[in-house]
């Protein structure tokens, strides 16, 4: 079955052509969304992987920030494109232990990257989500998921989403954010975040939310060094019983 | 692709039949329809959804694939067919194998408790799909106990309805839980076990091993009839709780099982114990799949089932706390009730069982303390012993005033439901009591403005020059002061606050919340002390020193007072602290490209914008308040700090009767006055070190320490 799956994965990947890969997916994904509206208003269990209530997610094991896809977003899904994309790409030098490394952060573009996003995020969280998952959020907020890059492999990427909270809030959400081991402590969860949130806030976000493990120590402390605060307390959020807490970052 | 039945999913069995294989192989043909595919387009069909693709996708994948078992003995074994197979014997069990039977039953209970499904946990153990097939009589009744203790557990939780889909799982997917046999005969058959042991326990030497094995199984099933029988009486029949005397009764019962739950913790080793590899609780009786198939998918496959150790923690501690709660009848001021519901809470934090109970025994029926008292009467006598309004006192003329009267009725009516609900929110665990409140806090709001409206009316119609004039908004104001301070309090305790953010939140306690609940309560008292004295009684007291140790002895809110004001020293000497730390670049500050303390204080304290008294502190003025404190050196303010912490310390000091949580304001305030004392002679002057904020004493008042 395994070869069964990667192979309806590589087929999915093949024969890319770049333009005509987002004019099909568009299409594409106008079905989905459709679908994904319609799960919505038919409740939890029709809605495909990963986008159920929050307690059915596992937790995320120690890392720099990495988040758990769990907000059951009760909205509309607006068809929103981000306008601005104040730097779509940028090379940063940071030193290490006395070594330098050249991390370039660059937009999502396309499909290509969708598998090196998934397997760096599988590998950090032990919630399996399908790639349809990953392709609600991509696919509808490509402006807002960055990656990093050193020497052309993906070792960051930060997943979002942007859309109206009870009709009046327009939050900006992290869904998924993920620095591969080896390159931990390079400030690469923080940059992701900062350019992430400052397409956010150039496209009128009233406010920024995550969730996360009370426990998970470094995500907390790269939030909060950016300005967020905790909002609240979500008891067994996780249903291993750890509490999990809403972090926001307001910008009126 | 292929067909695999899994039987029905129901109580008896699931592998009936043996499975049913029909496969055609499709590979080939499948792939090369998919080529015809662009990328990431989608196939189709009206049975054959987006839903059913993603469901596809990840097929056998060991996490998402819930009919995917990697080990044989995951697969779900239903009672019948693991009788059949010789899985599960029906008697002649060691008396190891019972202990370890019931003890991992104990697990399920609590574990079902603290959240998990029913189905996932008690429901796991096959011998409660069909207790009457047991032939040992310890076994089957301890297996109905359990049963009926679950189905009486579940009224009370649902009932009393203080929990969040998170919180507790309420769904029992209809199972009968020893519906179809009265609590009397399950009673009957735990207390015959009972009896039945101790005839063997007389006939043993006390050092043999039997011996020790029926002691650890007459406890257990001695807790559990204890306990059901005590949960079956608390029970509220025809909406009235149990009255002083049932409870007296209620009270032994409990105290029944606290005394034999030292017997069961000593034994727990007796028992067999679970397969550390394994996912079920217990090597024999439990299949923890059996009922996979009526829950979502989405919940976790195997779930997490409680230590038997934190289980029967869990447990011990039950007792006790429904004693405490028992303990409700005996208060009737709505000011002492508020306090007890705000205490329980705190210490009856993980239990929602305890919880439940609680909230039944007070509103047993809508509006009806202990169902036999109106809410809205208990909340007028609440205003006339806080501050005695002319029109609720029968003496004054205004309480014969039809019209005021009325007035004052129709303001109890309307209101009443706030107080109603702020008692449920001491229900909830302590995360969601804050969100809870936020919301109340609203109708705290507009309950002040319509009190305003009736005091202006009684002052209308009886114009009286005392100080009661504004007693009914004093009374609200108090009351959403305590809702503010336990908002406020609340935030440090589930760590919602960044330590850059202390200032304004202690700032806030100490000049605004706190100040306020201390002049409201000298105002209240002031009243009444003015009201008693003018009584034909008090007056026709010769003067002197009768006088002067009645009007002494006329301080209701004295202990109050003195430990809110012990909270506003301790707030001080917070406040002067961080500020002094802020001060010497020791409190670190977030990036400034996207914060704003502005923001971030607006949004701390919107739930107290709509109040006009006290009215919401604007940032504007609260920085200029920061300035003026900020005048003052680091020294000056870390000296301040410790006066401060000092202060607190004496008042505590002086106070009799300091129970768990005042003590540990008193070791916090110590230890503060001394670090903050030393911090102003000029030690570690250089340091640019965060200090060290220990909660770990007190959940909102840390222990100020150096690193």
């Amino acid at each position: 079955m395994e070869e069964v799956e990667s192979k309806l994965q590589n087929v999915v990947i093949s024969d890319v052509k770049s333009n005509h890969i987002v004019d099909n997916s568009h299409s594409v994904l106008k079905a989905n969304k459709e679908k994904f509206r319609e799960c919505q208003e038919n409740g939890d269990e029709q809605l495909p992987n990963g986008l159920q209530s929050p307690t059915t997610h596992q937790t995320s094991t120690e890392n720099e920030g990495s988040t758990e896809l769990s907000e059951l977003s009760s909205d509309i899904v607006t068809e929103e494109k981000c306008s601005e994309t104040p730097e779509s790409c940028e090379t940063i030098e940071v030193v290490r232990d006395n070594k330098t490394f050249r991390i370039t952060y660059k937009v999502y573009e396309s499909e290509l990257e969708l598998p090196s996003i998934m397997k760096l995020i599988q590998k950090d969280l032990s919630e399996p989500y399908s790639i349809y998952t990953y392709r609600y959020f991509i696919n509808n907020w490509p402006k807002l998921c960055y990656l990093a890059l050193y020497e052309n492999k993906c070792v960051g990427c930060i997943v979002c989403k942007l859309d109206i909270h009870r009709q009046i809030t327009k939050r900006g959400y992290i869904a998924m954010l993920a620095v591969d081991k080896e390159f931990r402590k390079l400030k690469i969860g923080t940059t992701l975040v900062q350019k992430a949130i400052r397409v956010m806030r150039a496209n009128q976000a009233d406010e920024v939310v995550l969730e996360t493990e009370i426990t998970n120590q470094p995500a907390l402390k790269l939030y909060e060094n950016l300005g967020f605060v905790r909002d609240k307390r979500l008891f067994h959020y996780y249903l291993n019983g750890v509490d999990a807490l809403r972090l926001k970052l307001w910008f009126r | 692709m292929f067909k695999f039945d899994m039987g029905d999913s129901s109580q008896s069995t699931q592998q009936e039949n043996k499975p049913n294989y029909n496969w055609k192989d499709i590979k080939d043909e499948f792939f090369d329809c998919v080529e015809k595919l662009e990328v990431g387009e989608l196939e189709m069909q009206d049975i054959f959804t987006l839903s059913e693709s993603t469901s596809a996708v990840v097929m056998l994948d060991k996490a998402s694939d819930i009919g995917h078992f990697e080990k044989k003995e995951d697969f779900p074994l239903s009672f019948k067919v693991a009788v059949e197979t010789g899985q599960l014997k029906l008697k002649d069990f060691t008396y190891s194998e019972l202990i370890g039977i019931f003890d991992s039953l104990f697990a399920c209970l609590a574990s079902w408790i603290q959240g998990t499904s029913i189905v996932q946990s008690i429901l796991t153990c096959l011998y409660l799909h069909n207790t009457a097939a047991i032939e040992d009589k310890y076994l089957m009744s301890f297996c109905n106990g359990i049963l009926k203790i679950s189905r009486t557990i579940s009224n009370f939780i649902l009932r009393a309805g203080v929990y969040e889909e998170e919180d507790f799982q309420s769904n029992l997917f209809n199972f009968d839980l020893c519906d179809e046999i009265i609590a009397r005969k399950v009673l009957a058959a735990l207390r015959d076990s009972e009896n039945s042991i101790q005839n063997c326990l007389r006939k043993l030497n006390s050092s043999d091993d039997e011996f020790k094995d029926l002691t650890a199984i007459i406890s257990r099933i001695k807790y559990l009839r204890l306990m059901l029988q005590c949960l079956l009486e608390l029970f509220p029949t025809r909406l009235v709780s149990p009255d002083e005397s049932k409870m007296s009764d209620i009270t032994k019962l409990l105290a029944g099982a606290i005394e034999v739950f030292p017997e069961i913790k000593k034994t727990i080793d007796r028992g067999t114990q679970p397969d550390p590899e394994s996912h079920s609780p217990n090597p024999i009786g439990f299949s923890p799949n059996v009922n996979l198939r009526l829950i979502p998918p989405t919940f976790p496959r195997y779930p997490r089932i409680i230590s038997r150790v934190d289980a029967l923690n869990f447990l011990e501690e039950l007792p006790k706390n429904i004693r405490l709660a028992c303990k409700v009848i005996q208060f009737t001021n709505f000011q002492s009730v508020l306090s007890f519901f705000l205490e329980f809470s705190r210490i009856a934090e993980p239990c929602l069982l305890s919880r439940s109970v609680l909230q039944i025994i007070y509103f047993p029926a809508k509006g009806k303390v202990f169902g036999t008292l109106n809410l809205n009467e208990i909340l007028k006598d609440s205003a006339r012993d806080f501050i005695g309004p002319p029109g609720l006192l029968p003496r004054h003329q205004l309480f014969h005033d039809v019209q005021a009267k009325e007035c004052i009725d129709l303001f109890f009516f309307n209101n009443g439901h706030i107080f109603a609900r702020l008692i449920e929110v001491f229900g909830y665990y302590r995360s969601r009591q804050r969100y809870k409140i936020e919301e109340l806090l609203t109708d705290f709001s507009n309950m002040q403005y319509e009190a305003e409206q009736v005091d202006a009316y009684c002052r209308k119609q009886f114009s009286s020059c005392t100080s009661a004039d504004n007693c009914f908004e004093s009374w609200s104001i108090y009351y959403s002061l305590r809702a503010m301070l336990h908002f406020l309090l609340l935030g440090f305790e589930l760590e919602l606050y960044s330590i850059c953010e202390y200032f304004y939140i202690y700032w806030y306690m100490e000049n605004v919340t706190l100040s306020w609940i201390i002049s409201t309560l000298a105002q209240a008292e002031a009243c009444l002390v003015e009201q008693k004295c003018s009584t034909e009684e008090f007056k026709n007291l010769s003067r002197g020193q009768k006088r002067t140790r009645l009007i002494k002895k006329m301080k209701p809110f004295d202990r109050e007072m003195k430990i809110m004001q012990t909270l506003q020293s301790l707030c001080a000497g917070f406040c002067k602290a961080v500020g002094g730390f802020m001060k010497a670049g020791r409190i670190p500050k977030p990036l400034p490209e996207f914060d704003s303390e502005k923001f971030r204080y607006e949004h701390r304290f919107a739930a107290f914008v709509d109040f006009t008294a006290p009215q919401m502190i604007s940032y504007q003025e609260f920085k200029e308040n920061q300035e003026q404190i900020f005048t003052a050196g680091q020294e000056v303010l870390f000296l301040g700090s410790s006066h401060s912490f000092s202060q607190a310390k004496n008042i505590l000091e002086n106070l009799p009767n300091l129970d768990q949580e005042l003590t540990s304001m008193l070791k916090v305030a110590k230890n503060n006055m001394v670090v903050m004392k030393l911090l102003a002679n000029g030690h570690k002057k250089e340091s640019k070190l965060t200090p060290n904020f220990d909660f770990s004493i007190h959940p909102c008042f840390p222990a100020i320490k150096q690193l």
